[in-house]
């Protein structure tokens, strides 16, 4: 009779260690458990991916398009970037954000200069295309973010096609990217995204660098 | 008599050309067994005032096809290499080279090999100071890789501290958003001058 009771017991205890388990390991995806966390979002014209990397334990945050950037989604992202740098410079306090602006075609570097001087622009790096002798498509980032040193570095190509850095939420600023024709987009997700991960992903985020990193058509685009 | 010593001297000319010739245009069948991978990479190094690591990757066929089938199905992979200019296992060999520029087929170094198609690339730490960016991903264009055809692009790094800390390695690995790891394909031992000294497969690097 005491070793019937003593075997429910044990059986009773080990159903509910095995539940109590299940439970804790379906709460989050099973990345979290292997070693590195990872997360994943969506909101409707975008999808993000998020990982503690190894060594700084900084959190990278890369934005994918929905649909693999077929035209009609990526006009959805391309209209909601632009409504949400309206909202962001009707907010009216001149923040400076990260943005990544894609051209719609390579623009000579001293067009970018120029742009980059009236709106304040402060220059992260910047991608050059063109064409190589053999006529194939060729592109070059420039991590310097320096104009001049692309002579060197990068020489021989068409013009900037994709650039990165920081402007402010100023009809001066963004705004003139935003009226640009010149420019395919102006890229603001990155700030919305930063938002995202900290509601969504505190356990993860919290205390630690967000570093950004935003998908771009420019392959695709004309050049 | 002149004549008969001339056609052995010939024929050891040949083989020697042709060896160098297979040495200058080594290739190997890289490291991992990921399908969606490229399978063989061909690596050159170019030790100057600054270090140049240029790559070249093929997908077989069938990597294509699972390389373009992960990225277009549930749950949509996206793929990237990471160009890694340290030992990422054990956080050393930080610091010593710092990305500035990534190049794909311009003049040089193009000459043949297809550009590498990608959507974004980002330079980040690797490991160490904050200052110096060993670390380079490049987000690939699945849709745009063809099998059976060579990519290429190339890193230039600033080199710090030659001299110093002894041999030094670079590692390239192959991954994709929905996974913490990574499929290792290979990676080149340096000398405290930057000099290379072997590539793990052998054989890989020019």
């Amino acid at each position: 009779m005491k070793n019937k009771k003593l075997w429910i017991g044990i059986t009773f205890l080990g159903l509910t260690l095995m539940v109590a388990s299940a439970a804790i390991l379906l709460r989050k995806p099973p990345e979290v458990y292997a070693g590195r966390p990872i997360f994943h979002g969506e909101t409707t014209t975008y999808r993000y991916s998020g990982e503690v990397l190894e060594h700084t334990g900084d959190v990278l945050v890369n934005v994918y398009y929905i649909g693999d950037g077929d035209p009609e989604t990526l006009r959805a992202y391309r209209e909601a970037n632009i409504k949400r740098s309206h909202a962001l410079i009707a907010q009216g306090d001149a923040r400076l954000i990260w943005v990544q602006v894609t051209f719609a075609h390579p623009v000579p570097v001293a067009e970018v200069r120029s742009l980059v001087e009236e709106t304040g622009f402060q220059v992260q790096d910047f991608l050059l295309a063109g064409r190589n002798s053999q006529g194939g498509k060729a592109w070059c980032v420039d991590f310097t973010g320096d104009f001049d040193q692309s002579d060197g570095f990068c020489a021989g190509l068409e013009g900037i096609m994709l650039l990165k850095g920081w402007v402010e939420t100023t009809e001066q600023g963004l705004g003139q990217w935003l009226a640009d024709d010149r420019v395919y987009m102006i890229d603001t997700t990155a700030v919305e995204v930063r938002e995202l991960a900290a509601q969504r992903h505190a356990d993860v985020v919290t205390g630690r660098k967000i570093i950004v990193g935003i998908e771009s058509p420019f392959w695709r685009l004309d050049w | 008599m002149r004549r008969i010593k001339f056609f052995p001297v010939l024929a050891l000319a040949i083989v020697a050309t042709l060896l160098m010739t297979s040495v200058v245009y080594a290739y190997a069948a890289y490291h991992g067994n990921w399908a969606e991978q490229p399978y063989w990479g061909n690596w050159w190094w170019w030790n100057g005032t600054y270090l140049d690591w240029d790559i070249d990757d093929l997908w077989t066929q069938s990597g294509a096809d699972a390389l373009h089938s992960g990225h277009n199905n549930f749950p949509w992979k996206e793929y990237r290499f990471e160009q890694e200019a340290y030992n990422p296992g054990q956080a050393t060999d930080c610091d010593r080279l710092h990305a500035i520029t990534v190049n794909a087929c311009t003049d040089p170094p193009c000459s043949g090999p297809w550009t590498l198609p990608i959507t974004h690339y980002q330079r980040l730490n690797g490991c160490g100071s904050d200052d110096i960016l060993e670390l380079v991903h490049l987000e690939l264009d699945e849709d745009y890789i063809s099998g059976d055809v060579w990519y290429r692009h190339r890193v230039t790094y600033e080199k710090h501290s030659p001299g110093s800390g002894g041999d030094g390695e670079v590692n390239y690995s192959f991954t994709h958003n929905w996974t913490w790891s990574d499929s290792w394909l290979g990676k080149v031992v340096y000398d405290q001058w930057f000099n290379k000294k072997y590539s793990d497969p052998p054989g890989l690097v020019n």
